[in-house]
């Protein structure tokens, strides 16, 4: 008879060797080879976009996806601190209370100071909501141009001005190691979102413009900062100025009225061509813009919510100048140049392919904007972030690492609370919401 | 809001779609501890009344009333490193799952024999933390069946039986995963589940060409198992709850058949050499159609699974007329394509090590135990078709095991 105990014995052995001898190997976690990047101060000016506001309002859990916070995610930079509004934030978020009918609702602004105020240098992220170019070399104190604004971006957000006396100044007190600047946006939006009624002296005169980047670029050679800038995008893609349609439309249908002949009928003071922004919808819903015989008031709808095809012009050529002089500076200082225009252009003729999901600008459904209808979603922030990626990444023969966009989560809020405005369709939104995205561009 | 509804609805399809994965790697072969201690080496070994499962064709050999019951406990675990290129680890929440057993059987002098089983033939499942990476994948999957297999065998001469049993399948399936609102912000929780019942049948063939060898030979037929359920949300915002779609659901889905043959050799004094080979028609599950009952969508599903293969060698070792000692190996092929691995299901190829014994405390009552150590092979996906955010494979690495023990009591009548 074979030996019972070392049967059993060697039988458990092999088995315990068996389950002792694990199949799992182990892995090497990611790592970042910056190239020629060093990523150990990484300073962002700009504006709303810069500083991650979106639906109307800059707060914490928005913030978290602006794309200078992604690009510091990505470049593995621990130390990249952006002035922390507390939900929900300033000036006031908006979100959505119903579907149908469509109904947003705007949450109370909670003015108080970044939770990180006490920070002892400045902050990283150096966009200002509603800045223009001039605003990045500007000296003035910055609570007063909070008040004179009536933004009250520059005082929260800029440090004492012991740091620094303008936006650059204070960027420049953090010793940037990369510095990324994106402005100009504001100074041509505020035209585009107030219908053509307002202007910046540097839309007017865009030698003006030149001459102020210039000045920038080159203070930032001379401290030899290695700079990464990006230029203005189409006023044509964002939902603010492409969602209402110029035609009357029938709220019961969706389908526009038509006249005798068949032809859908135009509102009153808009010609073919013109865009009708988001700001006429409370007009519309008064009957402006609509004929008696259609149960409207037979008045125009006023200028400053119809952008003319002459002043979708205008902004086109001033935004091509701007570009141009972008292009230009950045080729003489031997900046990094982010296309964004290209890019939005392109994003906006084809959508942003997701798996099987197509991200649109369409307003609201698009995925890539925010309710306020200007300001990029997180997912919007996160495609800007890889354009930046990828210019640096050229520039510094670096291999930071695309972000994955829809692992961004989607950012159109929904409020279950709160007092509601209710609008019957889509494109019956209430606009006085969005008068609030309109002031800040109001200077 | 047509894209939110129509997202759910292809979410829910999603979570309809590994529903069949299930039992692709949780099929439970495990049918009294015998088997268990032998991996499953018994088509052509068969001393009880689990022969309904393994082999009905046993049936007209195995003299008297046998009754046989028991219980498997599974211990599976399972962990994720990535998405890729993260390296950061997942683990499933520890479970236990007990598929069990009853047989009984009776043959005539006349080598006639009834008999019926009640068992598990499809289960287990997984659950991954309710916040991890790849909660929009999966969160929880079970997956019960419960069989009913009413079975005759007849002993036609010394050297052939064969046996024949009707199927009778029970199905209850559970699914939960999380649910993206999107564009809106904010996440849910989407569970499906359903429940329904099934045919199929089988037969075996069991031969002693020589007193020293048999060879056993079974086929168990697929089971078209249809399923009705219901959606149920969790977490979902009261406005957005008019966009979801219908909460009845229903779907049929083919469990597959398997062909069992073994052969074994009796020739060494006190031992029993055993091989077992079992083939799994998966590929014959082509495609699963679902229906939302308010007309929201029919979805189409097709598959990629190639079939599957389970070698087996067991060895019994007879100490004395009251012990038996019992090992064995196995070697079970994946039939899941690296594309479609889903985490509700962490398939590989498995190596399953095995010991146990059996002991007879009497002549017409004993008692047996197997342990099965399963050790799937380390598994790495790089080009996953599934996706745990829009846009972003599930792309990382699997490394799984499950500790497996049974127990059953024997009564020879």
């Amino acid at each position: 008879m074979i030996n019972f105990k070392k049967l059993t014995g060697s039988v458990l052995i092999l088995l315990l060797a068996f389950i002792g001898c694990e199949d799992y190997s182990e892995l090497d976690p990611p790592s970042l080879d910056p190239g020629e990047l060093d990523t150990s101060s990484y300073v962002a000016i700009g504006n709303s976009l810069t500083a991650g506001l979106k639906n109307n309002a800059l707060y914490e859990t928005g913030q978290q996806y602006s794309y200078p916070a992604l690009l510091a995610e990505q470049m593995m930079i621990e130390e990249f601190e952006q002035p922390i509004f507390e939900n929900p934030g300033l000036p006031g978020r908006m979100r959505v209370a119903n579907l149908d009918p469509f109904t947003i609702v705007t949450d109370p602004p909670n003015i108080s100071l970044p939770v990180n105020a006490q920070l002892e240098r400045p902050f990283n992220n150096l966009g200002i909501p509603g800045s223009i170019l001039f605003d990045v070399v500007d000296e003035q104190d910055f609570t007063v141009k909070s008040e004179q604004r009536e933004n009250p971006f520059f005082a929260f957000i800029l440090r004492d001005q012991m740091f620094g006396q303008s936006i650059l100044a204070q960027a420049l007190n953090l010793q940037p190691t990369l510095l990324t600047l994106w402005t100009g946006n504001s100074d041509i939006l505020g035209y585009v979102a107030s219908g053509g009624t307002q202007m910046v002296p540097t839309a007017q005169n865009t030698n003006l413009f030149a001459a102020i980047y210039s000045e920038i670029a080159g203070v930032l050679s001379q401290a030899n900062v290695p700079v990464v800038i990006a230029n203005i995008p189409d006023i044509n893609i964002i939902p603010f100025v492409n969602t209402v349609p110029p035609v009357i439309v029938d709220p019961a249908t969706n389908q526009p009225i038509t006249d005798p002949d068949g032809n859908p009928i135009f509102f009153i003071g808009v010609s073919p061509g013109d865009k009708v922004l988001l700001t006429a919808l409370e007009y519309i819903n008064q009957g402006y813009g609509i004929p008696a015989q259609l149960g409207g008031n037979n008045e125009p709808l006023p200028d400053h919510v119809v952008l003319t095809v002459d002043e979708q012009e205008f902004a086109s050529d001033v935004i091509q100048s701007f570009n141009a002089i972008i292009a230009n500076i950045a080729d003489t200082h031997g900046f990094g140049l982010v296309d964004i225009h290209a890019a939005f252009n392109q994003i906006g003729q084809d959508g942003y392919p997701l798996g099987e999901l197509t991200l649109t600008t369409e307003f609201v459904t698009g995925g890539l904007f925010s309710l306020d209808g200007v300001h990029p979603s997180s997912r919007g922030q996160a495609i800007i972030a890889n354009e930046f990626i990828s210019v640096i990444n050229q520039k510094f023969g670096a291999n930071i690492p695309q972000i994955q966009v829809g692992t961004i989560p989607p950012s159109i809020k929904i409020a279950e609370d709160g007092v509601s405005m209710s609008f019957r369709k889509l494109t019956e939104i209430d606009p006085s919401v969005f008068s609030s995205v309109l002031k800040l561009y109001t200077y | 809001m047509k894209t939110f509804r129509s997202t759910i609805i292809t979410l829910l399809s999603l979570l309809i779609i590994t529903l069949p994965a299930i039992p692709g790697g949780f099929q439970v072969n495990e049918h009294g501890a015998r088997g268990t201690a032998m991996a499953g080496a018994i088509f052509a070994t068969l001393n009880d009344a689990s022969a309904i499962y393994f082999n009905p064709g046993a049936l007209g050999y195995i003299d008297g009333t046998s009754i046989v019951f028991g219980s498997t406990l599974i211990f599976p675990d399972a962990k994720f490193r990535g998405p890729a290129p993260s390296v950061d680890e997942t683990s499933i929440e520890r479970g236990v799952f007990y598929p069990s057993a009853l047989y009984a059987s009776h043959t005539l002098p006349s080598r006639l024999s009834f008999g019926i089983g009640v068992f598990n033939p499809y289960g287990l499942g997984t659950e991954w933390p309710s916040d991890w990476v790849g909660r929009f994948v999966g969160i929880q999957s079970t997956l019960q069946t419960f069989s009913i297999n009413p079975t005759v065998a007849y002993q036609i001469n010394d050297y052939i039986g064969v046996g024949a049993g009707l199927n009778y399948v029970i199905g209850r399936v559970e699914l939960t995963q999380a649910l993206s609102f999107a564009p809106f912000a904010g996440e849910g929780t989407a569970t499906l589940s359903g429940s329904g019942t099934g045919y199929g049948w089988n037969l075996g063939v069991y031969l002693t060409p020589d007193p020293n060898v048999t060879i056993g030979l079974a086929y168990r037929s697929s089971a078209e198992v249809d399923l009705d359920g219901d959606a149920e949300y969790d977490n979902v915002p009261v406005i957005l709850t008019d966009a979801l779609p219908g909460e009845d659901v229903s779907t049929s889905v083919k469990l597959p058949a398997n062909l069992h043959a073994g052969i074994a050799f009796k020739g060494i004094e006190n031992f029993i050499i055993s091989f077992g080979y079992q083939y799994i028609f998966w590929e014959a599950v082509e495609r699963i159609q679902i229906e939302f009952d308010d007309g929201a969508a029919t979805q189409e599903l097709v598959f990629n699974y190639s079939d599957g293969y389970i070698v087996r060698f067991g060895l019994e070792y007879l100490m004395n007329d009251d012990i038996a000692l019992r090992a064995g190996y196995l070697f079970d092929s994946n039939p899941t394509p690296d594309e479609y691995l889903t985490p509700r299901l962490p398939d590989s190829d498995r190596h399953g090590f095995t010991i146990g014994a059996g002991y007879d405390f009497t002549s017409s009552f004993g008692v047996d135990i197997g342990y099965m150590f399963l050790r799937f092979v380390e598994r790495t996906i790089e080009n996953s078709e599934i996706e745990f955010a829009p846009g972003a494979p599930l792309n990382g690495r699997y490394n799984s095991s499950a500790n497996l023990l049974s127990l059953n009591f024997r009564f020879n009548l």
